[in-house]
């Protein structure tokens, strides 16, 4: 029973790691209709740039604001630079920058920061109060910031004309031209936001995994089952879905399918969903008028 | 004057051997001993490459010395960049363009087996790299291949002995690698342990997991005193914080490899990682007991002067291990440098003892027994740094 609780206390903080990237994903999903696969490596290049400014002495909040500002202007500026020049272009196209931009990321990282493994610090680990068999300061911690960030982005889309107005860019850029929004500056702040998010998720991770180029390369693919299992264009879904791919990957490793196949929980997940289930578990479905 | 004839003939055919001493194999002549290797001198990996351009300082050194047996060693050191296709490339441009008598002092496990297939099939010898895979340790798989590492598997077999010596009485727990590595650790504490100790827990993980937590909650689970974590530096970070965070606190032993106080325990935290246990062969350059030490004065005396490019005690220390190890072979050789002459001195190596090395670790091998490097020392790391403790365990 001991054990349950411990695997089940493991599994949440897996989880809480999913769901951070998993918000991220949504991010760009609702204000871009794309998947960007290089989420997970600028998230890592935030990260470095954020332990810069640790190793240089800046306090930990105000390395966290200025590194989420920069990721803001950095997201940005990748969709004027690469992504708005191709606007028009099919679908598997953008897979293919969405790859190269990937890998720019992840060598630009190995590059200027080096591949060795960093530890990176935790804002909650000197909260003693917070002690417990289980879970440890920064899991609680990271797992607050999560549930933080969900609400902000949910209110964002839901309650402010800035997230109605990307909501609509994305879903129809030119009635939403028609009305007066700006579309290309929705894209930009589209970008921009999900960078943010990406650079909040990869300071909340880093303390866990350590820091390394190829810190965040396996835990988009959890973070993008959680996404999709819960719904991609939900951000408490995506938090949901991953807690549950978190949980369930370390309860069927530890008692049913052995600790070789958990990377096949999260591959099964993904295929499942879009068979069975294209909108996650509580996506909303889409509805196209002809 | 048949009788002088006769003596003519048989003095003849009696100088013949004599004469027929000198035998040589390309890349060996009367002047000179041609000698490659490669290791990744750019990209991810570039680090370790500093060891083999250490092995190419030391015969710098052995050069200005005269040499050995009065010719020279050139040695090319190549840049694989640790990619498995670009070792064949280049390892095939040292044998046939370049053509060395033999490879030696290389890095890389996946980029050296790589090269092994193509290096056994034409017989030339792959010598003293610097890998802990099996397949370079094995006259019957490779009878070409002899590396310069204690196995994984000794290695497993000698913590496991070390367990048996030092912990009588304990349940073990082990964290491994589902792959070549990690199994290998595996087989081989199993087959050492279990007389005085036993193995509890024994959990995998894939190096594409984000972290060991939730194997580290299974270990505790058991009951386990003593932990053995056989990975890679991250995994082994991860494993150390873990056990520490979650109130185990278990005697926590890790391998050669990954015993590194920057690469692995700092990310862990030093608090963290006070205790642990490992192992070690090679005399660390910053320990002050060694300062008297007429090898260490030689060694440091050989960074000043031709090794001063490469920054890395530890890794300049195994190149000058490897550089000895090859000087040693072509020394044993004598004047028959074929390849064929020099596998067998490589397989016929008699209690040497590599200058880095520390006291007691010598290496050995025979015709059909290529795991060279047997001896381990273990230390344990009291927070600031490693210190030795017991006597040297063998297998």
């Amino acid at each position: 029973m001991a054990q349950l609780l411990h695997q089940l206390a493991t599994g949440l903080s897996a989880g809480s790691i999913y769901a951070s990237v998993a918000l991220a994903l949504v991010m760009i999903y609702r204000s871009t209709g794309h998947m960007n696969f290089a989420q997970g490596e600028m998230a890592t290049l935030s990260t470095f740039i954020a332990i810069t400014l640790l190793d240089r002495g800046v306090p930990y909040w105000a390395t966290f604001l200025i590194t989420v500002s920069v990721a803001f202007a950095g997201g940005a500026l990748v969709e004027r630079i690469l992504i708005r020049p191709l606007a028009d272009a099919p679908e598997r196209l953008m897979v293919t920058v969405f790859l190269g931009l990937f890998m720019i990321c992840n060598s630009l990282g190995g590059w200027l920061w080096s591949y060795e493994t960093r530890a990176f610090p935790s804002p909650f680990d000197g909260l003693r109060f917070l002690d417990n068999a289980y879970e440890t300061p920064h899991d609680l911690g990271a797992m607050a910031v999560i549930v933080l960030l969900m609400a902000a982005i949910f209110v964002f889309f839901q309650y402010t004309s800035t997230g109605l107005a990307m909501r609509g860019a994305t879903e129809n850029p030119m009635s939403s031209r028609l009305v007066g929004v700006a579309v290309g500056r929705m894209s930009a702040l589209g970008w921009g936001l999900a960078a943010a998010v990406g650079a909040v998720a990869g300071m909340m991770v880093a303390p866990t995994v350590f820091l390394e180029p190829n810190m965040m390369a396996t835990i988009l693919v959890y973070g993008f089952a959680g996404a999709l299992l819960g719904g991609i264009d939900n951000p408490w879904g995506a938090v949901a879905g991953g807690f549950i791919v978190g949980i369930l990957e370390n309860i069927l490793g530890v008692y049913v399918i052995g600790t070789e196949m958990r990377m096949s929980v999260a591959l099964v997940l993904i295929v499942g969903t879009l068979v069975v289930r294209p909108d996650g578990l509580f996506g909303r479905h889409k509805v196209v008028r002809v | 004057m048949k009788k002088i004839a006769l003596t003519a003939v048989l003095l003849a055919l009696a100088i013949q051997p004599a004469l027929a001493q000198k035998k040589y194999d390309p890349g060996a002549s009367d002047t000179e001993v041609k000698v490659g290797g490669s290791g990744p001198f750019s990209g991810p990996g570039s680090v370790a490459g500093q060891l083999v351009k250490s092995v190419a300082a030391y015969f710098d050194m052995v050069n200005a010395n005269g040499g050995i047996n009065g010719r020279k060693i050139t040695y090319i050191a190549e840049d694989d960049a640790y990619q498995p296709p670009k070792a064949l490339e280049v390892t095939r441009k040292m044998v046939e363009q370049d053509q060395v008598l033999f490879i030696g002092g290389s890095i890389g496990t996946p980029t050296q087996l790589a090269i092994r297939g193509y290096l056994n099939e034409n017989k030339i010898p792959q010598l003293f790299l610097s890998s802990g895979n099996r397949a370079f340790y094995d006259p019957k798989i490779s009878p070409w291949s002899l590396g310069n590492s204690p196995t994984n598997f000794t290695e497993g077999r000698l913590i496991g002995k070390y367990i048996e010596q030092a912990f009588a009485g304990k349940k073990i727990a082990v964290l491994y690698q589902n792959d070549d590595l990690g199994k290998d650790y595996l087989a081989g504490i199993k087959e050492t342990t279990g007389t005085k100790t036993q193995i509890v827990a024994a959990v995998s993980y894939e190096i594409t997991d984000p972290t060991v937590d939730s194997q580290i909650a299974t270990l505790q689970a058991s009951g386990a005193e003593v932990f053995a974590s056989f990975s890679t530096p991250k995994a082994t970070s991860q494993a150390i914080r873990r056990a520490f965070d979650t109130g185990w606190k278990p005697q926590i032993i890790i391998p050669l490899i990954v015993a590194q106080i920057d690469g692995t325990l700092k990310p862990a935290g030093l608090d963290k990682a006070v205790g642990v246990i490992s192992e070690v062969a090679i005399k660390d350059a910053a320990d002050p007991q060694w300062a008297k030490d007429p090898d260490m004065i030689a060694f440091q005396a050989w960074r000043t002067k031709y090794n001063s490019a490469v920054p890395d005690p530890a890794l300049a220390a195994s190149g000058y291990n490897s550089g000895y190890m090859i000087s040693q072979v072509i020394k044993q050789a004598g004047d028959n440098l074929t390849r064929e002459n020099i596998m067998k001195q490589a397989a016929n190596l008699k209690d040497v003892h590599p200058p880095m090395n520390l006291p007691g670790i010598n290496v050995e091998t025979t015709p059909d027994n290529f795991r060279l490097a047997r001896k381990v020392q273990f230390q344990k790391f009291n927070g600031t740094n490693w210190e030795l403790i017991g006597t040297p365990v063998s297998d």
